[in-house]
């Protein structure tokens, strides 16, 4: 079966190298990071310890391009989005044709290996929705922990919308462009969704908006339940007072949510029912938090050096030994979050004789780092090119299985991996 | 001596180019302009904009028709009918704008550049329009600027208004950015193939205009008497009673409406371009025009503005 052996390197091989980055980096691991990411008084969970690292990951292919589609095509290729909520798999692909749609099935057990089983569509460009509109873009989706999924769709109009899909029930709007917040009868929802979150029912929405004839602005609204009524929420916007700073906010950015809690790509977190908080550092990208409150993030030094930072504990730095032994690191993807105190983590390297830059995929346990694959590597008789893991979150089920799309033997492929 | 059906009317038919400045200190404004400017987020995931805005502006102004004649019975009250109102600002924009695209970071190395030249307002309002519905304050203007391809009024109407109330409101509001890129077609496309690759990109304008304005009848003059302090009776006839008569110099067989307005102003025009690649990043560039910015003009103070509209008695043209 495709094995990739692990191997392992302690945190404290480099030392200096995290301190040369506290500092370059203006000591952001500093109290209010910490009291956000390790603390209990505002209920966030300290990082689990002692989880022993997997010794590798089993590769397994799902579906790859030539595939059958729900509906008569085959894959094309893969956009990159692939999620996983229990069993359930939901994924973007193109078909042959070049036309966009997400579609799900579920990861059971075969004879040798996994299978992906009952594939269906969820949407496809072209596709005429319930409420009459014409699906043109898929932009963004996400999904919940009951097995839903829910997507920003465009219409035929260039306006963008959220449909959630409930398992057997179809695609339901919830909140659109155009649409008057239900809490705030003057603001009207602007034509710019960036991303959506879901934890359970509760959905949040990053998308402009406009009150009047002031400028539009960028905000995250809250929907209790995916509903816009008068309980949904406007939690922070561009153009307020940037949480316990005097410098106003400039951007929202993409958003994780779970358990009630929300941390976006600007460096705000929060609550859904609380004041935001401004997280210490500056992100690199969208930070990701899951269920029990751990955060996994990539902070931005000086000179664009990158830091890995999982529950509030540096993992690592640009210039550490990566876990492979051969290269460092010179940036890194966000983390998947995965059970047990788990991360994985894409790193672009680079090898320390050749100099050849390269990416390699790790797990740490945020004490311990592991290496588990270099792009091209051959492992169970296939080449895998490339894989796509902390693209978005929700890629580790509950299980740990990791969903991911990909390149296998020159092929796009929607690969699962499985600790072993 | 009666007051035959007369027109009021600041034109006829109603025509905001052909109204009352809303702003007096400002006067009207009804010229070409044009714009231009680069802007772009920079590090490694430049995006860059270059616009240049052509096209014109007809306002801000406000329209005003009505008919008054003799209420019944006959004396110092009358009856306003058949009122209609316009507020607003007439807008023609052409936008050619540049979106640039480089990215050079982890996975991800797009280069990418395209300049499309568009009737910007056109597929802005027409956009709007499909989200608003009918309950929007865009329409079509029968005037046409040099360099822009349609001109749309930004302005709210009422009409019937005097019929139950002593005050007329107008208040076109809209302020909402929409993405054009969808609507450009084969340049769409492009922008659209790189969600094959797991990229997000939008563009397009962004529109925020308000004229909140309240009309108010002060005072009607025939017959060379001034009738003022104007309250509806609340008959939903549209009968006026007059509070006070004084002697009036207007001549005998003039009819004058004095009228104020207090009106407000906000007016802004933006370009946007946003990224998003997978979960992992986005970035947003913007660039906001206020009115201040277009026309050169300081900024608005709130006003109450009074105005009047004549015609001889019994005429109902102007």
């Amino acid at each position: 079966m495709p094995l990739a052996r692990g191997r392992v390197v302690e945190l404290d091989t480099q030392p200096m190298r995290r301190r040369e980055f506290l500092w370059v980096s203006g000591a952001m691991a500093s109290s209010l990071f910490l009291t956000y990411c390790g603390a209990s008084d505002d209920g966030v969970a300290p990082l689990p310890s002692g989880s022993p690292l997997p010794n590798g990951l089993r590769f397994t292919p799902l579906l790859q391009a030539g595939d059958s589609l729900p509906g008569g095509g085959q894959v094309g290729s893969f956009n990159g989005y692939a999620m996983i909520v229990g069993t359930r798999v939901y994924f973007g692909a193109h078909d042959a044709l070049g036309i966009p749609g997400v579609y799900a099935g579920d990861v059971t057990s075969g004879a040798d290996a996994p299978v992906l089983a009952n594939v269906v569509k969820v949407v496809r460009v072209g596709d005429v929705l319930g409420d009459g509109k014409t699906v043109t873009k898929f932009s963004h989706g996400e999904v919940a922990e009951d097995g839903s999924f829910a997507a920003i769709l465009t219409d035929e109009y260039g306006l963008p919308a959220v449909y959630r899909a409930n398992p057997g029930l179809g695609l339901t709007r919830i909140v659109g462009a155009g649409d008057i917040l239900g809490s705030e009868p003057q603001v009207r929802l602007g034509a710019q969704s960036l991303c959506l979150a879901l934890d359970g029912p509760d959905l949040l929405l990053v998308t402009t908006y406009g009150i009047g004839s002031q400028r539009p602005q960028q905000g995250l609204f809250h929907f209790p339940s995916s509903v816009n009524d008068g309980q949904s929420r406007r939690i922070v916007a561009t153009g307020q007072m940037s949480p316990g700073a005097t410098t106003l906010i400039t951007k929202i950015g993409l958003v994780d949510f779970a358990n009630g809690r929300f941390v976006l790509e600007s460096g705000i977190a929060g609550t859904t029912t609380g004041a935001p908080e401004l997280m210490e550092g500056t992100p690199a990208s969208a930070p990701r938090i899951d269920a029990d409150g751990r955060l996994g993030q990539v902070l931005l030094g000086e000179s664009s050096q990158h830091a890995m930072m999982l529950g509030g504990v540096m993992v690592a730095t640009s210039g550490d030994p990566s876990p492979s032994g051969e290269s460092v690191h010179e940036h890194f993807f966000p983390p998947i979050l995965a059970p047990n105190g788990l991360a994985y983590c894409l790193t672009r390297c680079q090898h320390m004789t050749t100099g050849v830059k390269r990416w390699e995929f790790m797990v740490t346990n945020g004490t311990s780092r592991g290496h588990l694959l270099t792009f091209g590597d051959s492992v169970g008789g296939m080449t895998i090119d490339q894989v796509t893991g902390g693209a978005f979150s929700s890629q580790a089920s509950a299980t740990g299985r990791l969903i991911m799309t990909g390149s296998v033997n020159g092929k796009a492929t929607l690969l699962t991996a499985a600790p072993v | 001596m009666s007051l035959s059906p007369t027109l009021l009317a600041t034109s006829n038919p109603l025509d905001l180019c052909s109204g009352l400045p809303l702003f007096p200190a400002l006067g009207q404004v009804q010229f070409g302009l044009e714009t231009s400017g680069s802007f772009s987020t920079g590090g490694h995931v430049n995006l860059s904009l270059e616009a240049s805005l052509f096209g014109g502006i007809c306002g801000p102004s406000l329209a005003l028709s009505c008919n008054v004649q003799d209420a019944t019975p006959a004396g110092d009250s009358f009856q306003i009918t058949a009122d209609a109102e316009q507020a607003g600002l007439t807008v023609g924009l052409s936008a050619s704008v540049t979106v640039g695209l480089n990215i050079d970071v982890w996975l991800f190395k797009v280069s990418y550049s395209a300049t499309f030249s568009e009737d910007i307002m056109g597929l802005a309002v027409w956009a709007i329009t499909k989200a608003l519905g009918d309950d929007n304050p865009f329409s079509k203007a029968t005037s046409v600027f040099p360099g822009a391809l349609s001109a749309w009024g930004f302005f709210d109407t009422a009409s019937n208004g005097f019929k139950n109330s002593t005050t007329v409101t107008l208040d076109p509001v809209i302020s909402i950015p929409v993405n054009i890129l969808p609507l450009l077609g084969d340049l769409g496309d492009a922008f659209v193939a790189m969600s094959k690759v797991g990229i997000d990109v939008c563009a397009g304008p962004s529109i925020g205009i308000g004229f909140p304005t309240v009309i108010t009848p002060t005072a009607l003059i025939w017959d060379g008497k001034t009738r003022s302090g104007l309250e509806n009776d609340g008959t939903n006839s549209g009968v006026f009673v007059p509070q006070s008569v004084a002697t009036s110099t207007l001549a005998s067989d003039q009819v004058q409406l004095d009228f104020t307005y207090a009106p407000g102003l906000d007016f802004e025009f933006g370009i946007f371009a946003s990224i998003s690649a997978w979960g992992i990043f986005s970035a947003s560039v913007a660039k906001d025009w206020s009115l201040e910015d277009l026309l050169g003009l300081s900024p608005v103070a709130i006003e109450t503005v009074t105005q009047t509209l004549t015609n001889t008695n019994g005429h109902t043209s102007l």
